[in-house]
């Protein structure tokens, strides 16, 4: 727990990082290569989200277990399950019941964000996800969360240092007495083609953040990746934004903490 | 090459408020209220200007205006208290251009890829409060929103931009809030209502996206 937090008071909240998954498949002639990457560290619950965006390893990729035979659908279903673990367990860490999900809507929208290349072309391609949730309850006034991650007023604070990025998506965002925006940006990550989703919502005591990551590569292919990843991106920033908003919805109900 | 220009809708309404000049003074909830039951009129008065863009698209314009209404009350700024002389107005308009010909019509503009690119093309707009692409139904484009202040004036600008093979499509929106002589109390003014400024420009522009997407070269709409 970092150190401004245990001085605030009671803090409750989860950080959820799964387990690294791979799946990789032939798909008609062409090697359809998807991640499901859900990279983190141990010691999670209270790990404060990181300065900047770090763009993915080829280790982290590449180098992971394989999952032969699976089709686009598997992978998806895979990515729906994922998301409900994830949030089914911030759901326990905020100590409310496990939250119902409109399981056709969340089906529609991973399927429509996984990554597809033309038709007619046989392009060998990898894509990972990396989706991160994490939430704080306290007592008195929020405190603690790093620097970085500060409600934005404008698409200036959504950069990162050092890389040339673009941001593809900024907007405010305001429900009831929370505050908060959700930023978008695309890069050349080490591997290809990089999203950086951050949706960030707080109030006077508790927020939610949601980093949801897309990377599409393909080998020496940086414009390969872009038009890979192009087709999708829309979907994915509405997957990304769905998340955070399942994540506030379970936020607000959340309990006080007590002493 | 035959090309049909639809000039679509054109809605525009201007509203402006001003506060009763200080001999007659009133306090800011009654000026507030004052200012509300305005509403209606300015709501009528959009109503006639959206009545095209709502045709083009199928929508009743009664149900539209329901929709849009509380919209534009929560969008007003509420009025400083005092003697103050404050000003609110907002614009709205929208064009679509569609060829017979199934050609590409004159007058593309750039379709912007992120926010930096909205930032460096409109220099004076001020920092970009809202961006998103526009992937939908054939039409590729954006939509950038900014908010500046400037002296006493605080200004939020929309500018979107769609084209698709056949047409293309421009809307604007642009609300400004002014507190005379007075750059605090018009920031004051004007940045509560930023946001809910911002969610009426983003619910024009998909009407105005939506008209675009039905849009037939000669037609009305």
């Amino acid at each position: 727990m970092p150190s401004g937090v245990a001085d605030a008071g009671p803090v409750h909240g989860a950080t959820l990082r799964g387990a690294l998954m791979t799946v990789r498949s032939t798909f008609g002639a062409a090697l359809f290569g998807a991640v499901l990457l859900c990279a983190g560290a141990a010691q999670a619950q209270d790990a404060a989200p990181p300065a900047a965006p770090t763009p993915l390893t080829r280790e982290q990729v590449f180098a992971l277990t394989d999952y032969e035979g699976s089709s686009p659908a598997d992978h998806a279903a895979a990515l729906v399950t994922e998301i409900v673990a994830k949030l089914q367990s911030t759901a326990a860490d905020l100590g409310i019941p496990t939250p119902t999900f409109d399981l056709p809507v969340l089906q529609t929208l991973v399927a429509n964000a996984m990554p597809r290349i033309p038709d007619d072309r046989d392009i060998p391609f990898s894509y990972a996800i990396r989706i991160n949730v994490s939430t704080r309850v306290q007592g008195g006034e929020l405190t603690g969360r790093d620097d970085s991650v500060r409600v934005l007023r404008d698409s200036r604070g959504c950069g990162v240092a050092d890389i040339d990025f673009q941001v593809v998506h900024f907007s405010r965002l305001r429900e009831d007495d929370y505050d908060g925006h959700h930023c978008v940006l695309t890069y050349d990550a080490a591997d290809g083609r990089l999203m950086r989703s951050q949706f960030y919502m707080r109030n006077a005591s508790r927020d939610v953040l949601v980093e949801y990551d897309f990377v599409v590569g393909l080998a020496n292919s940086y414009d390969a990746s872009e038009i890979v990843a192009e087709r999708t991106l829309n979907a994915n920033i509405v997957l990304a934004q769905a998340i955070g908003v399942k994540g506030l919805d379970m936020l607000k109900v959340a309990p006080a903490p007590t002493d | 090459m035959i090309k049909i220009h639809t000039m679509l809708a054109a809605a525009c309404a201007v509203l402006t408020l001003s506060s009763a000049p200080p001999a007659q003074a009133q306090d800011a909830g009654q000026e507030t209220r004052d200012a509300l039951d305005s509403v209606p009129a300015l709501v009528a008065e959009l109503a006639v200007k959206l009545q095209p863009l709502a045709d083009s698209i199928g929508v009743d314009i009664s149900d539209l205006m329901r929709q849009l209404e509380p919209m534009m009350r929560v969008a007003f700024p509420t009025p400083p208290g005092g003697d103050a002389h404050w000003a609110y107005s907002f614009t709205f308009d929208n064009k679509n251009v569609v060829t017979d010909s199934g050609a590409a019509p004159e007058g593309r503009k750039t379709v912007l890829a992120d926010a930096q690119a909205c930032a460096a093309l409109y220099p004076l707009g001020g920092p970009v409060v809202h961006f998103r692409r526009i992937h939908r139904d054939g039409l590729t484009g954006h939509q950038c929103i900014m908010r500046t202040y400037e002296d006493s004036m605080g200004v939020l600008i929309s500018e979107t931009y769609a084209e698709g093979a056949d047409r293309h499509m421009s809307a604007s929106y642009a609300a400004a809030g002014s507190v005379e002589n007075d750059p605090d109390a018009a920031q004051a003014l004007f940045e509560p209502v930023v946001d809910n400024n911002i969610s009426l420009a983003v619910e024009l522009a998909d009407l105005a996206l939506e008209s675009a997407i039905r849009a037939t070269a000669g037609g009305t709409d």
